[in-house]
């Protein structure tokens, strides 16, 4: 009872203070000695931090401890009714081991994709993006994002053609890909004095000598027109920056064209715990429909 | 439309309520039950009609969740008062009745948009409804413990306070299961595949598992430790306080991933 007064007290505390932010952050929200209390005594990541996962660890001990108990002695009575308390609490019991599975298992990344890119992906997949589409309500906001991906394996095996949306994920094997996110990216087509064609999306780089040009993105120019900024550099370090339109000269490029094109924010997890929760969470539906239903013959016998 | 009616049809009820509690009559008013039916049919026939309209089932904002926890509580209201075990306190009804008219009240506020608007795309799924409708179902069991709870407090009479506290422990007993099936698992389940994870720490889903933490300890104050009375009673005014903050305060304080709702 203690104990759970003690874990809602501390998530409390933590709700008030935002979590996962730079040390900037909370110097500018709440000054610098509180600042450097709440990062020295990790409140910044208070779910991680011991001051939860201590409680939380005894929670689990006690929880085991009371469960075993509880059962045990249920058994040596020869009783045969009222196991839903027991099974609520194996069902809590495993709710915490799939946490911990999660806490020590789970891995995520996040990658974008415009129309033709690819993506290698663990476990030996392959995922190229075939089209992304945007669907909106009248209004404009947001109905569906849709990126349809082809895939493969080990380079060699297509697996087919799918879609993948927001509450539709792409199961792979161990690993599920969601849709996370979406942009608009910025890129230049510039040309060479033969006339080949070379593509940039912003941070990259065009090769030129001893050094590159980077597109760094565009900014508005005079006449509504947009131009082009580029870092221009030789060793380590940015000698000038241009801001450029088309048919403008970049070193012996030219700039031949500026355009925005849509890309998908892809997300892609492998996390060893969500199948145990499921089954955790199976239990406590259990546990408690035979606690209430018992509960019912109970009060009508 | 239908949801204005509603909450004429309430405040009818709560003026007769009223009127039967000053004439301190011995037998409980016999129509207030069956306004509360009504009101909570208009209620979910207003959500029906925006179901229709967005074409999912419209419990997507907080003027609709407002509107779906209100029906809840009416109509268990009205099943509490037609069991013949378990009758209702006319007092504890009217202060639930209170409850659900400040909830309609709050529905009506310019702070909550009432514009039928189809859902986003996070919002598109089953378990959302599994999550939201049986999360407020649970909560409104917890709105009749509240006033059971001051009801309790508040009584001087021993046979009053053990029919409060029989209706205290009987309706958390039975909002529990389900807050904990809508609120923890089906929430879970739709944020695994929706957001990737079922469990982000998001202000909002860490204050319903503080809310889901207080009527534990409510249940097990009761259940081991045999706790009863005024323990029980403040355990189930203070799990009310945080249901609240966690469906209203949480949207408009400690913005995360709920923020739309």
């Amino acid at each position: 009872m203690g104990l759970l007064l003690l874990i809602i007290a501390g998530s409390i505390l933590a709700t008030l203070i935002p979590q996962g932010k730079n040390a900037l952050y909370y110097e500018t929200a709440y000054g610098p000695a509180v600042a450097r209390l709440i990062v020295s005594l990790s409140f910044d990541t208070f779910f991680r931090s011991f001051y939860f996962l201590f409680p939380m660890a005894l929670f689990l001990l006690n929880l085991s401890v009371c469960t075993a108990n509880r059962f045990v002695s249920r058994i040596r009575a020869g009783s045969k009714k009222r196991f839903g308390p027991d099974i609520l609490h194996i069902g809590l019991l495993i709710l915490l081991v799939g946490g911990i599975a999660t806490f020590s298992g789970r891995r995520e990344g996040f990658f974008r994709l415009a129309a033709g890119d690819t993506a290698s992906l663990p476990g030996g997949y392959e995922l190229v993006l075939l089209s992304f589409d945007f669907l909106t309500y009248e209004d404009g906001r947001p109905k569906a994002w849709i990126s349809t991906v082809g895939v493969s394996k080990n380079g060699t095996k297509e697996l087919g053609e799918f879609s993948i949306e927001v509450n539709k994920p792409l199961k792979l094997g161990n690993m599920k890909i969601y849709q996370a996110y979406y942009s608009l990216e910025k890129s230049v087509v510039v040309a060479d004095v033969d006339g080949a064609l070379y593509e940039a999306r912003v941070n990259s780089a065009i090769p030129v000598g001893e050094g590159a040009f980077i597109f760094r993105g565009t900014e508005p120019a005079s006449d509504n027109a947009t131009a082009a900024v580029f870092d221009t550099w030789v060793g380590d370090s940015v000698t000038t920056t241009v801001r450029l339109k088309p048919n403008d000269k970049l070193g012996d490029y030219t700039l031949a064209h500026i355009y925005e094109e849509m890309t998908t924010g892809l997300q892609a997890v492998i996390d060893p715990g969500y199948r145990i929760i499921f089954v955790a969470f199976l239990f406590v539906i259990a546990g408690l429909t035979l606690t209430y239903l018992q509960k019912i013959g109970d009060n009508h016998s | 439309m239908t949801a204005t009616l509603a909450f004429v049809v309430i405040v009818i009820s709560a003026v007769i309520e009223v009127a039967f509690l000053l004439r301190k009559a011995k037998s409980p008013d016999p129509v207030s039950h069956f306004l509360h039916l009504a009101a909570a049919i208009l209620l979910f026939v207003t959500t029906a009609i925006r179901s229709i309209k967005i074409e999912f089932f419209a419990v997507t904002n907080t003027f609709e969740a407002l509107l779906f926890f209100s029906a809840s509580i009416l109509l268990i209201l009205f099943v509490y008062r037609m069991q013949k075990r378990w009758q209702v306190v006319p007092l504890i009804q009217f202060g639930t009745t209170v409850v659900a008219i400040a909830l309609l009240a709050v529905a009506s506020s310019p702070a909550v948009p009432s514009a039928i608007r189809p859902p986003i795309p996070a919002l598109q799924s089953h378990w959302l409804v599994l999550h939201v409708t049986f999360a407020f179902a649970g909560e409104a069991f917890f709105a009749v413990g509240f006033v059971s709870a001051i009801y309790y407090l508040a009584a001087r009479d021993d046979e009053k306070r053990k029919s409060a506290d029989r209706i205290l422990y009987t309706s958390i007993a039975i909002g529990y299961p389900l807050f904990t099936a809508g609120a923890l698992v089906f929430g879970a389940i739709w944020a695994e595949i929706a957001w990737g994870a079922y469990w982000s720490w998001d202000p909002k889903e860490t204050w319903a598992l503080i809310t889901w933490l207080t009527y534990t300890a409510f249940l097990h104050s009761r259940l081991v430790k045999r706790f009863r009375g005024k323990i029980s009673a403040y355990l189930s005014i203070i799990g009310f306080a945080f249901t609240l903050f966690t469906f209203l305060g949480v949207n408009y304080l400690l913005p995360g991933l709920h923020s739309y709702v």
